[in-house]
């Protein structure tokens, strides 16, 4: 099986070492991490990932502007919203970008294993 | 204020502190007035939000539970709670937390409140002058240290869900 190439873009030092780590525990391979959306959409842009976990609430840019013009780009884009909102209004926003999964922080080993297997 | 509006975030601290560490929480779940001032315990995060009404929450703790947590989190060892991960744990649990009480106070009450990014500092009886707004603290006890947060609404929101 293809080892994935994941792109995360998460203003958080904390989860994106948590989810690096999750990540490669699955197989994954992470091919770049960003701080922000507008950092998230150069390193969309260079590395071409297979899957990108991209956090809502960040500063500069947020997910959701990020994830607009990543599908500009790409509108096949895999994407994977975490959110430590969980809200309906939330939900209903997130799926109407056309993204391919939602997370609600915080998130277990088990919660990535399950986003991930049901990408294959 | 509303108790309606505070008991979400005590649940906050309880779901979140179980699913991110395995880390059992106590609390007599009582809340009590903090409106002015709050003198830091050693590490405090303080993230807003805003709705149909706007306020802010804070999460407050002394640099070694900051610091046992942290390590808890991610199996790391850590000198000083100024180091970068450490604030950022502090910083996280507050956002995840808050976001935590939103969600439940956005379902039952439609809200739609969304946070900012939370902001984090440090500093041993730092003094934190809050917003003239009405606020309520409870304390929290883990195995770890207590943790204090306290919650504010501009106006006590109105129960209409």
């Amino acid at each position: 099986m293809d080892r994935k190439q994941v792109l995360i873009v998460e203003d958080s030092l904390m989860i994106r070492d948590l989810l690096q780590k999750a990540l490669e525990k699955c197989g994954c391979i992470v091919c770049a991490v960003a701080k922000n959306g507008k950092e998230g959409i150069e390193m969309f842009k260079e590395h071409k990932p297979d899957v990108v976990f991209m956090d809502l609430n960040m500063p500069i840019m947020d997910g959701s502007d990020a994830i607009k013009s990543i599908k500009e780009i790409s509108p096949e884009a895999k994407i994977i919203v975490m959110s430590a909102m969980g809200d309906d209004e939330t939900i209903a926003q997130v799926e109407a970008m056309g993204v391919t999964s939602f997370i609600k922080k915080p998130f277990t080993l088990h919660d990535i294993v399950t986003v991930l297997a049901a990408m294959s | 204020m509303n108790k309606e509006f505070i008991q979400p975030f005590v649940n906050g601290v309880r779901n979140v502190l179980k699913k991110i560490a395995s880390v059992d929480v106590k609390t007599n779940e009582e809340s009590f007035e903090e409106n002015s001032e709050i003198k830091s315990k050693g590490v405090t995060s303080i993230i807003s939000y805003s709705g149909k009404i706007n306020g802010r929450f804070l999460i407050d703790m002394n640099s070694e539970t900051a610091i046992s947590l942290t390590r808890r989190i991610t199996g790391r060892t850590y000198d000083t709670a100024k180091e970068p991960m450490v604030l950022s744990t502090v910083s996280e649990l507050n956002n995840i937390i808050a976001g935590d009480g939103l969600t439940d106070i956005n379902n039952k009450f439609s809200m739609g409140l969304r946070l900012v990014p939370p902001i984090v500092f440090t500093g041993d009886n730092a003094l934190i002058c809050l917003d003239k707004i009405p606020s309520e603290s409870v304390n929290i006890n883990t195995e770890y240290g207590d943790i204090r947060i306290n919650i504010a609404f501009e106006r006590s929101p109105e129960v209409s869900g």
